[in-house]
């Protein structure tokens, strides 16, 4: 026991080499200046704001905490996710059905496209080409423009300022 | 570099418990004071423990900010000294298990004291085998024997041994009672015995 102390003392010695390693004259100062300045450059920003967060959100921190803590939980949890987000595809492309099983699709008919009443005030003249969900927009012909009508006797007469 | 073991005395106290008060107002002049006071034990044990002075710039600075971030939280059941030693410590713990290689050493330089010292001028005396050895290899050589602990082991030899703090604190320090720290203790001087064993014969 005595040789192993003894031992242990010179070890203790050569360990205390290590007291004798220092870092370059003046780190000391250097450093303490280096963690002020970050403190106050943004540090102290940035926990407040997490600060902030974890309060608002700390929820997630507890889940977030749960899937650290428990990795098969969050695999579980991303196949779920992922379930879902399949089966939102899936069904998204599907036709919705009545309860009679009759397909929505095959219900519904077209309906013809609203003319306006003008439109229809010229209906001899106007050809109405076929609208459908390719082709919506309505080829009216020129001639049912309403411009036409100006001309026409008895409703407008040009005014003349010079004496006769 | 050496650090003397927390001497409990009243005044300074009174002074360190103010000045965590101020801080916690937000002052960062007190707080630059507080790590005026204990930048140099903690860097201490960080670079002991990494054997880089850039990791060890790196993990105290980072250690000082969050004991300042988490200031609010600090009860005083403890000194200001312990626990922010024990941020400091836990990071490094973290640090060096995310480490998955050893990165290249960055020593510090020894102390130009050290070639007076009678203890290490006995080292490499004509009465050690290694005679040849000069200081640095020794340096070097126990650095590496230090690296070869395993973190818990390394850290009791470096806050017993490096350090000078008693196992009461370190106990603190490591959440363990006392005689976990003794166990761990002999253990690691076991081994550093047995690494080191050219150069105590």
């Amino acid at each position: 026991m005595s040789k192993e102390t003894e031992n242990f003392t010179a070890l203790r010695r050569l360990v205390a080499l290590k007291k004798q390693e220092a870092p370059p004259p003046g780190y000391f100062d250097g450093l303490a200046s280096e963690i002020r300045a970050r403190l106050a450059a943004g540090e102290l920003r940035t926990a407040d704001l997490w600060q902030a967060m974890g309060e608002q959100a700390s929820w997630l921190q507890r889940l977030w905490a749960a899937f650290a803590a428990k990795p098969a939980m969050a695999g579980a949890f991303g196949m779920a996710v992922c379930g879902l987000m399949v089966a939102g595809v899936y069904f998204s492309q599907e036709p919705e059905t009545v309860s009679g099983g009759v397909a929505v699709a095959d219900a519904w008919k077209p309906t013809p496209p609203t003319v306006s009443p003008l439109a229809n005030s010229h209906a001899g003249q106007a050809q109405i080409l076929a609208a459908s969900s390719t082709n919506p927009v309505l080829n009216v012909p020129v001639g049912g423009s309403l411009f036409e009508k100006i001309g026409a006797p008895g409703q407008s007469a040009p005014v003349s300022f010079q004496p006769k | 570099m050496s650090a003397e073991p927390s001497s409990p005395a009243s005044a300074p106290e009174i002074q360190e418990s103010e000045l965590v008060k101020r801080a916690r107002r937000g002052d960062l002049g007190a707080y630059d004071d507080l790590v005026r006071r204990y930048q140099e034990r903690v860097y201490a044990t960080v670079y002991h423990m990494t054997a880089n002075h850039e990791d060890a710039n790196d993990l105290t600075q980072d250690a000082f900010i969050k004991a300042f971030q988490a200031l609010k939280s600090f009860k005083g059941g403890s000194s200001f000294y312990t626990w922010v030693y024990r941020i400091a410590v836990n990071k490094t713990l973290n640090f060096l298990k995310s480490r998955k290689h050893r990165t290249a050493y960055s020593l510090n330089d020894l102390d130009f004291n050290a070639e007076n010292n009678p203890d290490l001028v006995a080292l490499i005396s004509d009465k050690t085998p290694r005679r040849e050895a000069g200081l640095t290899e020794l340096q070097e050589k126990l650095n590496e024997a230090m690296q070869q602990l395993s973190e818990q082991h390394r850290l009791v030899v470096t806050l017993h041994d490096v350090q000078g703090l008693p196992h009461e604190e370190i106990a603190q320090i490591m959440d363990c009672n006392v005689g976990t720290v003794r166990s761990r203790l002999f253990y690691a001087r076991q081994q550093l015995q047995g690494y080191l064993d050219d150069y105590l014969k």
